[in-house]
């Protein structure tokens, strides 16, 4: 997927945290340790660095939620994480997001850490994002 | 032989009135009244006929245990205060037990407890068995309808598993005192005189 593609369908899924834009995925798919899996309902950014990959973000289209898409994504995430030999597998999820949370509990990750007020939306209060950790070995 | 600690352990924080004496591993009375109003009221005399039950007196009882919520505002500060006040004048331990504990006692961890938040939403927390995550509020239909291990959300809260839980802390010195356990903020505006304090 192109950066332009990447951000149009980012945009379509996330309000708060902001959508990327075209020129953020371009900068950051170029650096270091970022690799992205793609499908046709969405997409997966990862980060590997030392062992430990970030899950940077995740996207599945509105139309295509609730198929097992973002599973999927996620797990061809970490296949690709343990490839290249991340041995820990950290993300951040907003605390309202309770589909995506969900979906990390049930492959794996469980709670390792807290930041309240971490998201600010474009209005109401802030959100609280939630740390979840898995080992992938 | 050392008595076995005898604990009085209660709960207002949903609309119940919830007592239960426990002596060692032996429950003596247990009491619930399902009620809405005026918990207040019934409480101090619901826990004389608890006590009673069990032949037993104030001055005779270790450690007081209290059910902290999350749930009713005020239902979780009438019995917060009560077990302060008690704890304070019987100069025993109070030990605070919240609702995502007491209804996962038995079940192995990690387990994600559910508690009814109203409006469709539940309070979540994860219970590792190690250092608790914090609560937080989530849509009620997507998490109950998962395969991930959860429990809860129930309309009730079992005083007899608060007691139980009192029982292993209570000899902990650096324990906290009793304190409510909102999770979300309240939907009430701020008063102009603001309510008092909870001390720490």
């Amino acid at each position: 997927m192109t950066p332009d593609a990447l951000a149009a369908l980012h945009a379509r899924c996330f309000v708060t945290p902001r959508p990327w834009s075209a020129d953020e995925f371009a900068s950051m798919l170029t650096s270091n340790g970022v690799f992205l899996r793609s499908s046709d309902a969405g997409f997966a950014l990862g980060r590997e660095i030392a062992g430990e990959v970030e899950l940077l973000t995740l996207a599945v289209d509105p139309d295509h939620q609730r198929q097992g898409n973002g599973r999927a994504l996620l797990t061809a995430f970490e296949a690709e994480a343990t490839k290249r030999g991340a041995t820990e597998a950290f993300l951040e999820v907003a605390s309202n997001n309770t589909a995506a949370y969900v979906l990390y509990r049930a492959a794996g990750y469980t709670e390792s850490g807290h930041r309240p007020a971490y998201y600010r939306p474009p209005t109401g209060p802030r959100i609280a994002a939630i740390i979840m950790r898995k080992p992938l070995i | 032989m050392k008595p076995k600690p005898l604990i009085l352990a209660f709960d207002t924080s949903v609309a119940h009135v919830a007592a239960a004496l426990l002596s060692g591993d032996t429950v003596l009375a247990k009491r619930v009244e399902a009620m809405a109003k005026g918990q207040a009221e019934r409480l101090f005399p619901l826990l004389e006929e608890v006590l009673a039950e069990g032949g037993v007196t104030w001055s005779g009882l270790t450690a007081i245990g209290v059910g902290i919520g999350p749930g009713n505002f005020t239902g979780i500060r009438i019995s917060v205060s009560a077990a302060r006040g008690l704890a304070l004048s019987l100069n025993i331990p109070a030990v605070g037990v919240s609702s995502f504990e007491a209804q996962a006692i038995d079940t192995p961890r990690p387990i994600l407890s559910l508690v009814d938040a109203r409006r469709d939403q539940v309070f979540v927390q994860e219970l590792t068995g190690g250092a608790a995550m914090p609560p937080h509020v989530m849509a009620k239909s997507e998490i109950t309808n998962t395969h991930t291990n959860t429990i809860g959300p129930s309309d009730t809260v079992n005083p007899v598993a608060i007691a139980r839980i009192t029982a292993t802390r209570y000899t902990d010195a650096t324990l906290p005192r009793p304190a409510p356990l909102y999770v979300r903020a309240p939907d009430a505006a701020p008063p102009r005189d603001p309510a008092p304090v909870i001390l720490p």
